[in-house]
């Protein structure tokens, strides 16, 4: 079969239309609005009041099974869809009760925070998993955290970012959506959203990122996770961020190229990582950063090292930081990332994806795997084995936290249909061995799991337009 | 203060603005026809285009990029009208793209394909984009970029490949 490339240039051979009088013609439009366009698509996610939500109320309790269609569009959600229950996995996660560490200290991870009067405990073997639905057919869940007031998720719709706050993650509300949360889609700059993609939480201050893809970052900050204000940035890259959490001089928010600091969240300066930016030989992209005993952990991918693979930064307060040294060995080549890492296993372990190294396999198009590492340190990194059964073809983990002893880890498999991914959970005692939990595919279909929280003694993960909500068999 | 310009004053014209002028000669072909093989209509791509760079040269010299901006704000139009029609095929009066060019076979394969997975093989394949820059352009990140790129490209070769035996 001819290369892909070679078929791609086939489209060479298109005729083109004329389209300089229809560009003059539409600048001329009387109708012209400089910074809308004619195409924008319909609002699906509006929050429309008290009655709307006591009616969609009604309506859940009439007709359960019917309840995510007839509350898609509303900013109330709730009912749960479906339940499964997942076994004891069979080796390797010898803690049955573990304590997350108490509502102040510094958060390890952006999603990993467990807020609350007494420190939780959850037992990770047999929980069972809820599914309930979150925001419309358009909502994107990025990412979740607990905190005194229930749970937060952040992500975005067509409006632009969102938010989303729930006191026990089964029933949803959206937070009254302005122009805080930034350009919506089609508005301000054409056909591009501000999102929200990750949150992290210190004391009573929530503090989420993201940003716009042509405005660059951005940052906002809460205390009840419904009224949010918008921080201010000085200098730095023009990119979205990627990934916040509590450490160093108060909150580390990274991506794009570069890494900010801030003392409380609203106002936020650039940190010095010369071998963070993307026109730099040893330069990167970053996904995620944890704070995890003297040391901070950012983790992403290689953009300038001709190798690729996944690259790992750290620092000792959050101000200054060094790559560790690339090595295609254990970080693997193009295509491979992390997107996430937690303090836990043995130090600290990080998740990601990619395809399995060409010496793994036979053929051509080596799958696309879950990759995990581990590391003492945060320096010196090791990548777990490959395991066939765990991290199967079409795999990607997204998230990781640490329950007490136990890691946690959330993704996505690609299951080969049409447009479908779905959720996928795996376990681990030590980071090393991995258990996955098994398929049901009326609980884990359709969509993947981005983030996950402990949330009292269960957790709660989300995805796009779903939560999941893991709790203790009775 | 800075006056308002009159009311009355002509209507820009794209050929006004040197920059974005250049980039409409180098890139609007290339740019249609990406846009054409991801949303599989002429249409929908012709439209995305003259908007994206009538929006573009509404922003005069405030685009610091207009290359990379209007690769942006037509592909998102383009997703847009495409999640608005809710569908991929040619629509009742878009002239489809007729089967006797050579690239049909790939329009039609890649409409076998998710939406993420389509635009990424597009953007990458034909518009020559990395993956960070194809996030950009998308609103994806990068791992979910790299992602679609592998799977759609695996998916993409099994559609070819049937197609060719």
């Amino acid at each position: 079969m001819r290369d892909l490339r070679e078929r791609f240039a086939d489209l060479d051979l298109l005729e083109t239309p004329e389209m300089r009088n229809a560009v003059d013609a539409r600048i001329a439009d009387p109708q012209f609005p400089v910074g809308q366009s004619r195409t924008k698509p319909p609002r699906t996610q509006q929050w429309r009041g008290p009655l709307v939500a006591v009616g969609t109320a009604v309506l859940v309790v009439i007709a359960v099974a019917g309840a995510v269609l007839l509350t898609r569009g509303f900013g109330i959600t709730e009912g749960p869809v479906a339940t499964t229950t997942i076994p004891s996995p069979t080796t390797t996660v010898p803690s049955p009760t573990t304590t997350v560490p108490s509502p102040t200290t510094t958060v390890s991870s952006p999603t990993t925070t467990a807020l609350g009067e007494e420190a939780p405990t959850v037992s990770v073997e047999s929980l069972t998993w809820t599914r309930v639905p979150l925001g419309g057919a358009d909502s994107e869940a990025e990412a979740i955290a607990s905190f005194d007031g229930g749970l937060v998720v952040v992500g975005q719709t067509p409006d632009g970012a969102a938010v989303w706050t729930s006191p026990d993650g089964t029933t949803w509300m959206q937070a009254p959506h302005d122009e805080t949360f930034g350009p919506a889609l089609n508005e301000g700059t054409v056909g591009m959203a501000t999102g929200m993609v990750d949150v992290a939480v210190d004391g009573s201050n929530l503090v989420a990122v993201g940003g716009h893809p042509s405005l660059g970052p951005a940052a906002w900050t809460s205390t009840d996770g419904l009224e949010w204000s918008s921080a201010s940035i000085s200098g730095g890259a023009d990119h979205s961020l990627e990934a916040v959490t509590a450490g160093g001089p108060g909150f580390v928010a990274v991506g794009g190229w570069q890494v900010l600091t801030s003392v409380e969240g609203r106002a936020w300066t650039v940190a010095t990582c010369p071998e963070c930016r993307g026109d730099d030989a040893f330069g990167g992209w970053q996904m995620d950063v944890a704070a995890g005993g003297p040391k901070l952990v950012m983790v992403g991918f290689a953009t300038s090292t001709p190798d690729g693979g996944a690259a790992v930064w750290t620092s000792a307060d959050g101000l200054a930081w060094e790559r560790v040294p690339h090595d295609g060995m254990v970080f693997g080549g193009p295509w491979v990332n992390m997107h996430a890492v937690t303090e836990g296993g043995p130090g600290f372990v990080a998740v990601g994806g990619g395809p399995l190294a060409q010496s793994d396999v036979e053929g051509e198009e080596p799958p696309w795997v879950a990759w995990v590492w581990t590391s003492a340190d945060g320096t010196t990194w090791q990548r777990v084995p490959h395991d066939g059964v765990a991290f199967s073809a079409d795999t990607s983990m997204n998230d990781v936290i640490s329950v007490g002893d136990t890691l946690v880890a959330v993704g996505g498999e690609h299951d080969g249909s049409f447009d479908d991914e779905h959720a996928a959970i795996w376990t681990s005692a030590d980071g090393v061995v991995w258990n996955r939990a098994p398929h049901d595919d009326a609980v884990f279909g359709y969509t993947a799991m981005n983030s996950v929280a402990v949330f009292g003694d269960g957790l709660v993960a989300v995805g796009d337009g779903s939560a999941w909500i893991a709790t203790p068999e009775p | 203060m800075v006056e308002s310009p009159p009311r009355e004053a002509p209507p820009l014209r794209l050929a006004d603005l040197d920059v974005l002028d250049r980039v409409f000669r180098e890139q609007s072909p290339r740019m249609w026809r990406a846009l054409a093989a991801f949303c599989g209509s002429r249409d929908i791509a012709q439209e995305a285009v003259a908007e994206a760079f009538a929006q573009a040269a509404g922003r005069g010299g405030a685009i610091r990029s207009p290359e990379r901006w209007v690769w942006k704000a037509a592909y998102r139009i383009a997703a847009g009208e495409l999640k608005q029609r809710g569908r991929v095929v040619p629509l009742s009066g878009d002239a489809p793209i007729v089967e006797n060019e050579p690239a049909w076979q790939l329009r039609s394969a890649l409409r076998c394909l998710p939406s993420r997975q389509r635009a990424a093989l597009v953007l990458h394949y034909y518009a020559g984009y990395r993956a960070i820059d194809i996030a950009r352009i998308t609103g994806s990140t990068p791992g979910g970029v790299w992602m679609s790129l592998s799977r759609g490209r695996r998916r993409l070769r099994e559609v070819l490949e049937d197609d060719d035996a």
